[in-house]
């Protein structure tokens, strides 16, 4: 049996929440707090083995609540509950202790793949989460796909999309058709891990393929 | 400009609409292969260190991209896509399949297919 405790301060959240734990084989909610306090007081009278946190709630935040919960009691896995997908609300989250991160806006299968996951001793990220901080951890370590893993044909066409110009600008000055190019751009996407035009723009910047401006 | 340009094309005519359009290449010392089947195609990769190949997709042993697949997996050299069809997902679809570019022969000029030329073999 997996024993939860969750803290929102929502009544209605926590309620929903419950509601899907319920439905759970093998999971059982032990206590609710409303508050970060409140979800340490719990913890140490129950001893769950997963906390379903979030972070935003009245008195110390579910973050302050989860490094100390760390501290305390080293032995319950914090899953941090969370509207925010940005990376540096991930960080904080990891930094303070916690083993998951789960978005608020996640599919409802998603909360018990990420509560047997950490049950396992591993760590869950929603999948929207994961990307980002993985996109974010390349870029600091300097580990974009050099330009390299393009053809000099996909080179141009990224030089040309990275300075904005339209497809179909694209098309008329390399004499191709627009779905041509819109494919040769789908696929330096791909080949970049890159999801956007303003992505391609950075990455055009930083490899030098687009000099910086003034 | 020494390098080896593979030519697939059945059509006599489209054969000599490419080959004019890659003269200046051929000016510069390139030397132009010229195959009319995929049979020939694979045997001149075989023989030759061919740089590039121009490729129709509709030959008289291989049709569509069963064309380009086959020839793809014979070899890594860059592969120019020439096709007399306009439909616009055979271009997107060909880039899937490992093309290097793709241009419609209605819209073929010399400027456009060297300059891709010139970028596959740099």
């Amino acid at each position: 049996m997996i024993r939860v405790v969750l803290a929102d301060d929502h009544a209605l959240v926590r309620a929903g929440i419950r509601s899907l734990l319920g439905a759970m084989a093998d999971v059982e909610v032990v206590g609710e707090a409303a508050s970060g306090e409140e979800a340490l007081e719990i913890a140490e009278r129950e001893h769950p083995d997963v906390v379903l946190m979030d972070i935003a709630m009245k008195g110390i935040t579910g973050l302050e609540a989860a490094a100390r919960m760390r501290e305390e009691q080293p032995a319950v896995r914090v899953v941090i509950l969370s509207m925010h997908s940005g990376e540096e609300y991930v960080l904080q989250a990891l930094r303070a202790g916690a083993v998951g991160y789960l978005l608020k806006d996640a599919a409802t299968g998603e909360l018990e793949l990420a509560l047997r996951t950490v049950i396992r001793g591993e760590s869950w990220l929603s999948p929207a989460v994961s990307r980002q901080v993985v996109e974010g951890y390349v870029q600091r370590v300097g580990g974009d796909a050099g330009l390299d893993v393009l053809t000099a044909r996909q080179r141009e066409v990224l030089r040309l999309v990275a300075s904005g110009r339209s497809t179909k600008e694209i098309a008329f000055v390399l004499n191709l058709s627009v779905k041509t190019v819109e494919t040769h751009r789908a696929q330096i996407m791909d080949r970049l891990g890159i999801r956007d035009v303003a992505g391609l723009v950075r990455y055009a910047l930083r490899t030098g393929l687009l000099p910086p401006e003034g | 400009m020494s390098f080896r340009i593979l030519l697939v094309e059945d059509d006599p005519n489209d054969a000599e609409l490419v080959q004019a359009c890659l003269g200046e290449a051929s000016a510069n010392g390139a030397e132009i292969v010229h195959a009319a089947s995929l049979a020939a195609g694979l045997r001149a990769l075989q023989t030759g260190a061919m740089d590039i190949v121009v490729l129709d997709l509709d030959l008289p042993d291989s049709s569509g991209f069963d064309t380009l697949e086959t020839l793809g997996a014979a070899s890594s050299v860059p592969v120019i896509v020439v096709t007399g069809n306009p439909h616009p997902a055979l271009a997107a679809e060909a880039l899937k399949r490992g093309a290097y570019e793709v241009l419609k022969k209605s819209e073929l000029d010399a400027r456009s297919l060297m300059h891709v030329v010139r970028l596959a073999v740099a």
